[in-house]
């Protein structure tokens, strides 16, 4: 094997500061809404029936605040949720996908697609009836830094499932040459 | 190819040694007895005889229903090899089916026991990488037979994946001696042994008391609360006195475990150098011999503590790519050696190191604040709001006590916390009381991530991890521009190399 070792200007490499992200379909907030209402109605009727329980009869401080405490969450929920989407984007480059999410915890993410075992579309139930996808990059190991990005349109995510694995294919192919 | 000849047999389903009728079945005796042990006990300490007939019945019927469920796991267990892929059928009621495809085995590993020593056969496990964690396993097979089958595993593995290797530098690889770098004395042993972290022991077996304490005490009736109260006494007095015994006979009894412990699983550790990589081959009673080749090798960590240091030894693990449920058992650990045989492992994973030039750089002094805050003030915090409900008043000694504890340690943190890098890879090095050092070339990893909180988007800092098949590598409070600078160069890095990563 021949050692190179040419120059780089590090200046000149391409810079994740210039990337323009990719903002998710409107109807991802939507689905996450439906999903959190789902979540929360069943933890009022808990909490509902909990309030027929003595104890709580008995403590009628206790039943308000488990009241309360369904009330700030839901509300903090549903505003990180609509937050959470105007901050979550996804970038294709030519080499790699890069993904940031997360209001109060922010995380970027990225991935080479040399180093992407493999790619999956999924869908559940409340968003096979928006026509949405999330897109599942899978890299090797744990599941540590393996990407997931939902709410993208049907068609958007088979794209760009089918760019990622003709682009991991190709590095193989240029391997074995 | 003369083994070809001797290879046929895995054209055709076979079943294992019949010794696995007996290894099944003592497995799963061991599984029953790890999860009810407390019965066992109950049963023979429990004052009150009356059910004893119904616990027998019990306990022949469980023998039974194993002895039978193991004899026909054997009968339905088959594997063979068809169209490069290794298949493995077993089970009663849900049948699997595993195929393994020859290119994707990472490892090969022999297990063996004494059982398995005195029966002459060996338990075969084939790890593949992959998010979805598969890992196989025969659990008897004659040793002759485990040997052909791993040769013509890896035989077939290489001629599957592309390598710019010709024939003939194949076989020239293949005829590099095995050297071996270490040897571990009986001597070296207990050194090894009398470095190990006693106090994270202590705190084992403290925790394994306290839990199962509950537990005996439900099932037999006993009182063991009401017998240390009495031998400690209410009084605080007694109690500080109480702990200064206590924690001495703890740590001693933990130094005696790891002792031990040390001892069966590394005696007579042998650390080679092969032709693709490293074997560790150690234990008293059951030999293990793990190996990994150069390649799957993600990174290297090694340790020192000031007891090791006394002695100038280190732990190295060589992590291999894999999912994280088996990831310990991936990893090639070594749990005592000398700078020579760490230098060794640093040039082979790391060739150009010593070439390089390599930048230091430190974190910053931030991370110190943050850190007081949520491990020292929080935990201080609810720590005396809960004494106040309790009416006492008086503790702030101890929370003050706890929060200089943690600000010392946080400020031993930021100032140690070092990491060096240069074009091909980087060196983190982190130490309070040991010293950790993790060496990472840049095309290995996988994943680059940078995290930031709320205070260190004002900050403008932030957490930067490397991902890779084998675990992530953390560096927390960096500059932000400085750790995108380092993502742009790390993913030129990565989507520039053509060298096979695992």
């Amino acid at each position: 094997m021949i050692f190179q070792n040419s120059q780089i200007n590090v200046a000149e490499l391409p810079s994740i500061d210039e990337i323009q992200f990719q903002q998710l379909d409107p109807a991802h907030v939507r689905v996450k809404y439906i999903a959190s209402t789902i979540f929360f109605l069943i933890m009022l009727a808990a909490i509902l029936y909990l309030r027929t329980e003595p104890l709580i009869v008995d403590h009628p401080r206790l039943g308000n605040g488990l009241l309360m405490f369904w009330i700030s969450w839901l509300v903090l929920s549903f505003a990180l949720t609509k937050m959470g989407y105007n901050i979550e984007g996804y970038a294709l480059r030519e080499k790699d996908i890069v993904h940031i999410k997360g209001v109060i915890n922010r995380r970027q993410t990225a991935i080479p697609f040399n180093r992407v075992q493999h790619c999956e579309i999924k869908a559940g139930p409340i968003q096979r009836f928006f026509k949405l996808k999330t897109l599942e990059v899978y890299t090797a190991g744990g599941q540590s830094s393996d990407l997931s990005i939902d709410g993208l349109k049907g068609d958007h995510a088979q794209v760009l499932k089918d760019f990622i694995i003709k682009t991991t294919g190709r590095t193989q192919h240029d391997e074995e040459e | 190819m003369t083994k070809r000849n001797d290879l046929d047999f895995l054209s055709e389903p076979r079943r294992q040694s019949s010794v696995a009728i007996f290894l099944i079945l003592l497995k799963s005796f061991r599984v029953i007895l790890g999860q009810a042990w407390p019965i066992f006990i109950a049963l023979i300490f429990n004052p009150t005889k009356s059910k004893d007939t119904y616990f027998a019945l019990a306990i022949i019927g469980i023998t039974a229903a194993s002895a039978i469920r193991s004899i026909i796991l054997y009968f339905k267990f088959y594997y063979y090899v068809k169209d490069d892929e290794l298949i493995i059928e077993k089970g009663i009621f849900q049948k699997t089916k595993l195929n393994v495809p020859f290119d994707r085995i990472q490892t090969i590993n022999f297990k063996e026991n004494i059982l398995h020593q005195f029966f002459n056969v060996v338990s075969l496990e084939i790890d593949t990488a992959g998010s979805k964690g598969n890992e196989f396993s025969i659990t008897a097979l004659k040793k002759d037979k485990a040997i052909a089958i791993r040769e013509f595993l890896l035989a077939q593995k290489k001629s599957s994946t592309p390598t710019s290797f010709s024939e003939e530098e194949m076989e020239e690889e293949i005829e590099i001696p095995e050297e071996e770098l270490l040897h571990l004395s009986p001597m070296d042993l207990v050194k090894i042994g009398v470095s190990q972290n006693h106090l994270r022991t202590a705190a084992i077996v403290f925790a394994f008391m306290f839990t199962s304490m509950d537990y005996i005490e439900t099932l037999t009736g006993w009182k063991l609360e009401n017998g240390i109260d009495n031998l400690l006494g209410s009084n605080s007095n007694t109690l500080l006195i109480g702990l200064i015994t206590i924690v001495p006979t703890f740590i001693i009894i933990a130094f005696l475990i790891s002792l031990v412990r040390t001892v069966i699983r590394y005696y007579n550790l042998r650390f080679i150098k092969t032709s693709m990589g490293f074997k560790v081959i150690a234990g008293l009673f059951t030999r293990n011999e793990q190996s990994a080749s150069m390649q799957k090798i993600q990174l290297i960590r090694w340790t020192t503590n000031p007891i090791k240091k006394v002695f100038s030894l280190f732990d190295i693990s060589l992590r291999q790519a894999a999912s994280s449920a088996i990831a310990r058992k991936q990893s090639i650990y070594v749990p005592g050696c000398f700078e020579e045989q760490l230098f060794a492992v640093r040039a082979a994973y790391f060739p150009e190191e010593s070439q390089l030039s390599f930048e230091e750089h430190v974190i910053h002094p931030l991370v110190i604040y943050r850190r007081v805050l949520y491990f020292g003030f929080l935990p201080a915090g609810i720590f005396l709001l809960n004494r106040y409900w309790d009416g006492a008043t008086g503790d702030y000694f101890w929370a003050i006590i706890w929060v200089v504890i943690v600000l010392l340690f946080s400020w031993i943190y930021q100032r140690n916390f070092k990491y060096f890098v240069s074009d091909e890879g980087i060196r983190i090095s982190t130490s309070i009381v040991g010293r950790t050092e993790t060496l990472l070339k840049w095309f290995k990893i996988q994943g680059v991530e940078i995290q930031q909180g709320i205070y260190q988007r004002r900050k403008n800092l932030c957490n930067l991890v490397f991902h890779t098949a084998a675990g992530t590598v953390k560096i927390p409070y960096i500059e932000l521009e400085k750790a995108k600078k380092m993502e742009n160069f790390v993913l030129y890095k990565i989507e520039n190399s053509e060298e096979p990563w695992m």
